[in-house]
């Protein structure tokens, strides 16, 4: 009698639920845009030095560009079989490799989602007009160098002994001019972000505007 | 994915039915003078729950276990935090045994402002003697339902009904080794009515891995894991591990635990957000589970 009574209690409860099972998702992400989205990811993260540039190529891999990704690893519409995709979540033999943090889930759910839209060489105008009233470094500057600056730097061991993974890090190179010399390619010292395209006018006066208000860690 | 679940179910249920139908045999053949009994495994676990996940142990008939469960903030706050106690999430939950092998129970969590409710069947008990089982097999199957007053956060999807919904179902199995060891293994199923974006799987798969080791005759020590087979995204750093000592204090048990996961149901500690263990997330919890005698036993 007891096993009856559990089945007949959880068909019940079945039954009573099935017009309630859907399946739905808050946030619909297809459309990334590939040049701003998904591009700063593989230029700051993959090509530093000794890496997948076009100079060393890696393990055959040239990340630099829209033609030199989509060349191998790529399965446009199938990120979980698309092997540029797989490694950076993989446990063992993780891309980019330690000491280098692993992708956020920001930035993995970009790449993702650009494979599973076709892995097309979008470009998007920018509808979004430049917001430099914002200028704090909590919401403002510390996402643009997570994009742009933290595949290299984000570490205690940064390259080049630039290391952005704490605030004082940052503060150095405000204190020494290094950051905005880089970003604004005004010489005397390696052109920033390497391998990429120059910081938009945008990002460079968000930056500015942060470090003329003394740069506070705000 | 549901229609299969019932027709596994329908299966175990077909199994089982044929099981039951020797059982009279084996009865008389016992009136008839065998003495061999069959004696059932007991106390595999000293909870119904490993630590977040359930156990193949079950409620006593007629036994009710009123459930504390607290879930505390990150170590990581350091001293100024108390290193997390001073943030609490809880859950406080009603456990009920039908029969020794049936038990149903109800609960609610501060995180979401949830009330979860399932219910419990052991299919196969673990024995020796006359009918010898090596291993125990138990079915739950759970519904949780989001108390927020707005579940979606979009203005543009209102908040209804079946957006609040969440099911979970797991069939446990597991073996007491000896007096010390018990280990048990749970594929999970747990689905989401709505998920945050399009390339979260609205049905989540996870084996849970759970076990304890018993040090003395009130302490053991337990851990409770869970592997997703399809989060996105992938990152095993945020599968939910659970490791701690069960105290034994006539009628009460402790479960102290350390844990990266902050969900005291199934679909919370699986498919919420969780802290990564390598980063010190972790946080320190407790159950509290306090056994009352609601049916007394026949016989006694």
């Amino acid at each position: 009698m007891k096993l009856p009574l559990f089945l007949g209690i959880l068909l019940l409860l079945a039954v009573i639920t099935a017009p309630f099972c859907t399946r739905e998702h808050i946030q619909d992400l297809s459309g990334v845009c590939f040049e701003s989205k998904v591009l700063p990811v593989f230029q700051s993260s993959c090509t530093q030095s000794g890496c997948h540039n076009s100079q060393d190529r890696e393990g055959g891999y040239d990340l630099t560009s829209y033609e030199s990704i989509v060349k191998r690893g790529i399965k446009p519409g199938d990120y979980r079989n698309s092997n540029l995709y797989s490694v950076m979540v993989s446990v063992a033999g993780r891309m980019p490799p330690a000491p280098y943090n692993r992708l956020s889930d920001a930035q993995l759910t970009n790449v993702a989602q650009w494979i599973k839209d076709g892995a097309l060489n979008t470009t998007c105008v920018d509808t979004t007009t430049c917001n430099t009233t914002d200028t704090k470094y909590s919401t403002a500057v510390k996402p643009i160098l997570d994009t742009y600056c933290n595949g290299c730097h984000g570490t205690a061991s940064g390259s080049g002994n630039i290391s952005y993974a704490t605030f004082s890090g940052v503060k150095a190179t405000v204190t020494d001019g290094t950051l905005l010399k880089s970003i604004e390619h005004t010489g005397g010292i390696s052109p920033m972000p390497q391998n990429g395209n120059k910081l938009s006018d945008c990002n460079i006066s968000i930056i500015k505007g942060w470090i003329d208000a003394g740069a506070p860690n705000n | 994915m549901r229609i299969s679940i019932y027709i596994l179910l329908l299966l175990c249920l077909a199994g089982q039915a044929q099981a039951q139908k020797k059982d009279p045999n084996e009865d008389l053949l016992s009136l008839l003078g065998e003495e061999q009994t069959t004696e059932h495994v007991q106390y595999a676990f000293k909870s119904p729950r490993v630590i977040n996940s359930h156990s193949i142990e079950m409620l006593h008939k007629g036994t009710m276990d009123l459930r504390i469960l607290h879930r505390f903030g990150p170590i990581s706050g350091g001293a100024y935090q108390l290193f997390g106690l001073d943030q609490a999430n809880m859950r406080l939950g009603l456990d009920y045994g039908i029969n020794s092998n049936f038990m149903v129970g109800v609960g609610r969590s501060t995180a979401k402002k949830e009330v979860d409710g399932f219910v419990k069947y052991r299919f196969l008990w673990q024995s020796t003697g006359k009918r010898t089982m090596p291993i125990s097999l138990v079915w739950v199957s759970g519904i949780t339902i989001n108390g927020l007053k707005d579940v979606t956060g979009v203005e543009t999807i209102p908040t209804t009904f079946s957006r609040r919904l969440g099911y979970y179902h797991s069939i446990i199995i597991g073996r007491k080794f000896n007096e010390r060891i018990t280990l048990q293994i749970a594929p999970t199923l747990v689905h989401n009515n709505i998920v945050a974006n399009n390339l979260m799987p609205n049905d989540v798969f996870a084996i849970g891995f759970g076990g304890r080791v018993k040090v003395t005759k009130r302490m053991a020590i337990t851990w409770d894991y869970s592997y997703l087979l399809n989060r996105f995204p992938t990152n095993v750093n945020y599968n939910p591990l659970s490791i701690g000592v069960d105290i034994e204090t006539g009628g009460h048990v402790f479960q102290l635990h350390f844990s990266n996961a902050t969900g005291m149901n199934e679909r919370a500690f699986i498919t919420d957000a969780n802290g990564n263990w390598f980063k010190g997330q972790i946080r320190f919890g407790f159950n509290l589970s306090r056994i009352f005698q609601i049916v007394k036993p026949q016989g006694l």
